[in-house]
């Protein structure tokens, strides 16, 4: 296998969103989306993908910066992780996706890295990555779903053939917030909650997002909905820096009079899909955020899981950073 | 270097299929700048080296050692004195300890799991 070279392929660079769209339709499958790159230069370098096209989203100014609008804010889709970290409407209303892009790789990533790629970015299972003939790469076998398999960072829950996570910071941030991804493509733009965008393997295992070839995430709009809440993110990761999560919580809670009334829990790196804790919404909702219905909570989170032979640490891990969460509020 | 080795570099390796996992920064993690402390102190002994003909003593990786070690020593510290007899020590097994699980990584394998 020929790796870290780069292959030949067509650069097309549009200056607009319209002309980028037609592009993706023109050329479908054969056609890669090029934003920050740090994903897709991993690929094409390695020869895992071999697009005949790349499109570079790089001249497309109308999908960056973060807008006000009616209900919330507007992030677009090429806006660069430092950029979505420092917006002062970020930060004073939407901390936890603040928070939650800080953490992201490292400061270089962070600066050319963009909220849609962070989003849009592929499984990191390395059997996958380095090149196997996986269920998600057309074959017929999940290596690391075998008894030999080296699985330390792969899923306690929603396995279905595949047992790779979502390695995204910012995913389970945006499913907190009830966020919602405005897709376009050449027929027009449709707005996909943030919990309906990412692809369980039950339904397609060879992609991560709804997203089709010839469809763009443009934007990211953020409701007024959890605006100010308290938030709570937390990354447990091998090293502080420059790395993916082991396991990531996410959580919006409104308090009031001491009882947590309403909120938004989500694990990341434990499922294919940010994994929205709706039983722990359930249980702690009406409750006083104390260190009894903080441990309620890590029980409930972790019931189901089926670990694997290198990841049941994971386990203990989501029920204290969930009990931390709520014991946060 | 002794903080990689203490905490980060494992080869993680299948052995079904002969695969290595760690061919890049994501599975063989060195430490970067800013997973160190930016200020380290360090002093020298100044006692020849009874070893060497001429007393002096190498200053490169015989300090792995001695920096793995205290990182180490630091972690059994923080944890009541369990040790885990092996580097990397990695969060995995820290967790699994604490919440005391049996740990994922066979006895003896050591740099590897």
């Amino acid at each position: 296998m020929m790796k870290d070279m780069m292959p030949h392929f067509d650069l097309l660079q549009p200056n607009d969103v319209e002309t980028a769209l037609d592009l993706l339709r023109e050329h479908g499958r054969d056609a890669w989306a090029l934003a920050g790159g740090y994903d897709s230069l991993d690929w094409l370098k390695n020869r895992g993908k071999q697009p005949a096209v790349v499109i570079d989203l790089e001249g497309l100014d109308e999908l960056r910066g973060v807008r006000e609008v009616d209900d919330g804010i507007e992030i677009g889709a090429m806006t660069s992780l430092t950029e979505v970290e420092n917006a002062p409407l970020v930060r004073e209303r939407y901390g936890l996706l603040a928070e939650a892009v800080a953490v992201v790789a490292s400061p270089q990533i962070r600066n050319a890295g963009t909220l849609g790629g962070n989003v849009c970015q592929d499984t990191r299972c390395w059997y996958y990555r380095y090149g196997m003939p996986c269920y998600r790469a057309g074959g017929n076998i999940c290596y690391a779903g075998t008894p030999e398999g080296m699985n330390r960072e792969h899923a306690l829950f929603g396995a279905d053939r595949c047992v790779a996570v979502t390695p995204s910071d910012s995913a389970p941030a945006l499913v907190a917030l009830d966020a919602e991804m405005v897709v376009r493509n050449a027929r027009g733009e449709r707005v996909i909650p943030a919990g309906e965008f990412f692809m369980p393997p039950g339904v397609d295992i060879t992609r991560m997002t709804v997203l089709d070839p010839d469809d763009l995430l443009t934007a990211v709009r953020i409701p007024g909905r959890w605006a100010g809440a308290h938030f709570y993110f937390e990354k447990v990761a091998d090293r502080k820096t420059w790395d993916f999560p082991l396991v990531n919580v996410a959580a919006a809670l409104r308090v009031a009079d001491g009882r947590i009334e309403d909120s938004r829990v989500v694990c990341g790196a434990v499922e294919c899909v940010p994994r929205r804790l709706t039983d722990v919404e359930d249980l702690i909702r009406g409750r006083v955020p104390n260190e009894s219905t903080a441990t309620e909570a890590g029980e409930l989170a972790t019931q189901g899981a089926k670990p694997l032979n290198y990841n049941h640490f994971k386990i203990p891990l989501v029920k204290n950073l969930v009990a931390r969460a709520v014991r946060s509020a | 270097m002794g903080f990689g080795m203490a905490c980060l570099e494992r080869h993680v390796y299948d052995t079904r299929y002969g695969v290595a996992g760690n061919i890049g920064f994501h599975q063989a993690k060195p430490p970067s700048y800013l997973d160190v402390p930016s200020s380290m102190d360090w002093d020298a002994t100044d006692i020849a080296d009874p070893q060497n003909p001429v007393g002096a003593k190498g200053v490169g990786e015989p300090l792995m050692g001695c920096s793995a070690a205290a990182l180490l020593c630091a972690i059994s510290d923080a944890m009541g004195g369990h040790y885990f007899n092996r580097t990397p020590v990695v969060p995995d097994m820290i967790v699994n300890a604490v919440a005391q699980q049996p740990p994922s990584h066979r006895p003896l394998q050591v740099n590897t799991q």
